[in-house]
Order: C-alpha cells, then structure tokens, then sequence
C-alpha cells in the first residue's frame, strides 16, 4: 500500500482573494494525492472563509496562521521570505513523507500522478533550461552561488543545471529536516533568520535566496544524495511573468503554471485557460470571476 | 564574444599580414574588411585554410557577409553546398564556388544561408559569422533579423555568457537610432556598423554514442588557478564541475548524464553548454 502524501499551500495576502480558490480547486482536481491539504497563511479566517467553498474532494482541510508554524524571529520576516520558510517547515506541518508544495498563485492545470514525479520512489529534482545563452538562466546561477555560500558549499553539481524555481515540488521531509539540521550545526543556531538575506527590496538582492534552489543545492551538493534530476522543459511548471507570456501558447503546455505578476486579472487568466480547453475537467465556478 | 568594431582594432601591426595570410583577395581593403579578418582570426585561431564567404562592399540595406568555416568542422567538401535566395532566384554555392556569394543578403536570405550552412556543418562544428549594417539617416531599413535567423538554424551561440545587442534585438533598435542620430549630427550620409559572432552546431544523443570528451585547455589553466568556496567569483564559475568530468582521461555521454543524475537527452542538453562556453573538447 503506498503512503499517503499531503499537500501545503501557502496562501499570501494578495492571493488569498485572487487566484487561490482556483489554485485549490484545481489541485484538488488535477494532482495525485491521497493525504490532508494543510493551508498556512496570515489571515486563516478568510482562507477558512474561501476554502469551505472548494470540493476537495474529501480530504481533510487543516488550515494554520503564519505564526503558529515559523519561530517569532522567522514570523516577523517580509511576506516573500515568511512563504519560502514555511515551505522549508514543510515537514513540521504535514506527516507524510513525501510532501507537495504549492504556491496558491499556481494553478495545476493538467493531470499530475506522484508516479510522474518519482522514481524508484524519489522525487525528481526538476530544473528549466533555456536556449543558451540566456540572461534567465543567468539570473538563477547567481542565486545559485548565493545559496551555495550560505550553505558553505561548492555547487558542483546543481550550478550547471541552474533554474530551480519549480511553483509546484515534491519535497522529502527527509532532505527538509536534514537543511535545518545542518544550517544549525554550520551557524550554531536553528532560526533561518539569522542566516538569511535581511534585505529583498530589489531584483538583485532577491535572487539572494530561494527555497526551491536551496533545498536543490542541498539534496544535490551537499547530502550528495542520488536523487533523480530531470529537465522539465518547462513543461512540469512554466512561469508567466508578462502581458506578453500571458497570451503565449508556451506557457500553456505545462503541466502547472505559475503566474508571477500579481497585476493579472483573474478573468484574464481564466479566459486563456478556458480559450484552451484547461478547465473543462474541473468544477471550477467560473461565474466567480467574470 | 561577439562585439561592436572599434577603431582601436585595427592599431594591431599584425592585423594586414594576418589578412594576407588568411585570405587571397586584393590589397585595397577597407578598415572594417581588416577588422573583420582580425575578428574571424581571433576567434577561431585559425591562421590559414580558412575559408571566408563574401567579399565586395554593398551600400544600403545589409552589406556583406563573410562566413568563415573551420576546415576540420564541415561535412567532407565533396558534399558541401550553401545556398540562399538572392535578387527573387536561388544561388547554390558547392566548395569551390563558396567565394562568389552574394553579398547584399536580406531577411529571408539570412535564414536560408543560415539554414543550409548550419546543415552543412557536422555536430559540435563551428560558423563563424562576420558582417556589417550600413545606417543611414533615413527610417526603416533595419536588414535582417539574425536573431531569428539564428532560433531557426537552431545553431547556438558559443562562449557568451551575455549577448551584446544582435540586430533583431530590441535593445539593437537603440543602438540603430544612436547611430543614425549622429550621422545627421555629422551630415554625413552613411556609416557601417561592423558585428561579429561564433555559431556552433549542436550535438544530438545520437551523435555521441562513441564520443568522449574532456576539459579543454583553456578550462585546465583555469582549474590550477581556481579560488577557493567562499570567494565564488564570476571568474571561475565556469569551472564547477562535478569531480568525474575533471579526470584527465574524459568522459562519455553516459558519464556525464550520471555525475547529473540526468537522462541522456538532458545530459546532451549540458554537454552542448560545456561544448559552446569551451569548457570541453572531444577526445581524439
């Protein structure tokens, strides 16, 4: 009998009334999971408010403030790092082994089965790579350093392979509890805080840090660990970051897409799925958004 | 790699015997010919049997071309062959015919010679490009898009790690309009301007089978000087490398997909980076 496999979802101030009832539905819809879905967020009565509304599909729901899952030092961080540290707890807030993360402004639009991202039981560490060369794939390499100097490591392995940003991951609580355990013995303390960027006002110091690269560069260069690495070709997760990717069929062709730019309208969004025949699977109440 | 022509590339006293040594054309040459020369030398380190395509000055619209092909890089020259569109016809150019291109070469022009050359070319082979836009003052006429003619050869850039502005571009339009703007502060007529880049041809799985490659030179020097982890630095970032793929004996396809942890397909993927920013080279 295969374990069960919960779901986080982090559900920021500015999604909580946008994109993340869609989010919900359609991960409930679309991704292969038989656990508990576990919703963390600042304001928990207004996702319990939206998320009562959503079928899904029989799991249970447990939904946790911001504050009950980080430390005070960790609670008290900026929104963006606050959400990439909770991922990191990951394993502190869910029970099953194998633990799916996603952002609530990703919406699962395609079938994904846990056999797709595993192997031999693994998940795969999937990275994109673009047309070399390419200022993105560039950009993610300092990030990759940056996190590679946190943790003290030469990033042999994963600086080749580069963009880690994947809105939709499955972690090993494994790996996740070995992070901790390791920045605590290599900074003799247990709070990211005191370990983190203080700054991310800008582009620049933002790529300082990134959750999915660290836990990357850690499974990859400093556990050594054999996990399975693959390409998703933007394929498994796509990024739409503009007006102009927003209406682009490329993007469209994953599996889950993540849509970057908070200044999107819900409808708009809505409208290129359903120009796409991306939402007929789903009960989505599409009345909601136009 | 690829750059602007400056004037101060042609201070080198070399440059006029190195253009002698490279190519059998006439003596009168012009500044921006020389530095073309110069350019396609340094790039390849080739000093003679390179073969250079293109020759007489154009005004208007794109000026010449001039391909230089790595003698050791192409299919047998038996089997060559270019060919592109010119004034509405098809020219089709074999080995021996490759100094009679034609020089004025528009959009679609450009995506045929880029097309059919990068099929003339063996995996892992190298085009290098040298060529010049010539401004005037008026609107419009902006020659062809390289960038796309490039997507579509599906030829990679090689050794950048960050693009200078191809026409095609849109931060080329500003460099256009600058150019255009002083030539009406100069009244003058028209300028060139000269651009330059290294294309490589990438390897399919299937190419790879019996392959084996190692570091190149280049990345070895670079290797006994490399600093230590906590001062990772933009100098040596090209140097991480998993262990495995450091070994003086080389490295199969295979191996590299296992030191990644990859598919094959993938490790190709990384394995054409390597190739293109010259950190690896075949095994003979």
């Amino acid at each position: 009998m295969r374990e069960p496999t919960d779901l986080l979802m982090c559900v920021g101030p500015d999604d909580v009334h946008r994109l993340f009832p869609l989010a919900l539905q359609l991960a409930a819809t679309n991704l292969d999971f038989d656990g508990s879905v576990h919703l963390v967020g600042p304001d928990p009565d207004r996702i319990t408010a939206i998320a009562k509304t959503i079928d899904c599909r029989g799991r249970r729901l447990f939904i946790h403030a911001d504050q009950d899952v980080l430390p005070p030092a960790e609670a008290s961080l900026a929104g963006w790092l606050r959400q990439q540290l909770i991922k990191l707890r990951a394993d502190e807030v869910c029970q099953s082994r194998h633990i799916w993360c996603l952002g609530s402004d990703t919406l699962v639009v395609r079938p994904v089965q846990r056999t797709s991202v595993t192997r031999a039981g693994e998940p795969i560490i999937f990275y994109n790579r673009y047309r070399y060369p390419n200022p993105h794939l560039e950009y993610e390499r300092r990030r990759v350093l940056s996190v590679a100097r946190l943790l003290k490591v030469e990033p042999t392995t994963s600086y080749l392979l580069g963009d880690f940003i994947m809105d939709l991951t499955l972690f090993d609580r494994r790996h996740l509890m070995a992070l901790r355990q390791y920045l605590a013995r290599l900074y003799q303390n247990t709070s990211f805080a005191d370990v983190l960027p203080t700054s991310i006002q800008t582009v620049a110091e933002r790529r300082l840090f990134g959750e999915w690269t660290l836990y990357a560069v850690f499974v990859l260069d400093v556990l050594r660990f054999p996990a399975p690495v693959r390409n998703s070709r933007s394929r498994f997760v796509s990024q739409v970051h503009s007006e102009y990717d927003l209406v682009d069929d490329d993007a469209y062709g994953a599996a889950a897409i993540h849509f970057v730019s908070k200044a999107f309208e819900v409808k708009a969004i809505v409208a290129q799925l359903a120009r796409r025949d991306l939402l007929e699977s789903t009960d989505v109440p599409l009345g909601a958004f136009h | 790699m690829f750059r602007w022509a400056r004037s101060t590339d042609l201070r080198h006293d070399s440059v006029l015997s190195l253009r002698r040594q490279l190519c059998d054309t006439a003596d009168s040459v012009s500044a921006a010919e020389l530095w073309r020369c110069w350019w396609i030398a340094a790039q390849t380190n080739l000093r003679r049997n390179m073969l250079l395509l293109g020759s007489a000055p154009q005004e208007g619209g794109l000026g010449r071309v001039l391909a230089g092909f790595l003698a050791n890089h192409w299919q047998s020259p038996a089997t060559f062959s270019v060919q592109a569109s010119h004034d509405g016809g098809e020219i089709k150019c074999t080995y021996d015919q490759l100094g009679t291109m034609p020089n004025a070469l528009g959009g679609m022009e450009v995506v045929d010679l880029l097309g059919h050359a990068a099929a003339a070319i063996r995996p892992g082979g190298r085009l290098i490009l040298a060529t010049e836009y010539v401004v005037g003052p008026e609107k419009g006429g902006r020659g062809p898009d390289w960038r796309a003619a490039i997507t579509a050869s599906k030829l990679m850039f090689e050794s950048c790690t960050s693009c200078d502005p191809v026409p095609g571009d849109p931060r080329f339009n500003s460099v256009w309009r600058r150019a255009r703007a002083l030539l009406v502060a100069r009244d003058r007529r028209w300028r060139r301007l000269s651009f330059g880049l290294v294309l490589r041809k990438p390897y399919r799985t299937a190419d790879l089978c019996d392959c084996k490659f190692r570091l190149s030179p280049s990345a070895e020097r670079a290797s006994i000087a490399r600093l230590p982890a906590a001062r990772v630095s933009r100098r040596f970032d090209r140097l991480l490398l998993p262990a495995e793929l450091r070994r003086r004996a080389g490295f199969s396809l295979t191996e590299l997909a296992a030191a990644f942890r990859t598919e094959t397909d993938d490790a190709t993927d990384l394995l054409n980076e390597l190739a293109c920013r010259d950190l690896i080279i075949p095994v003979e």
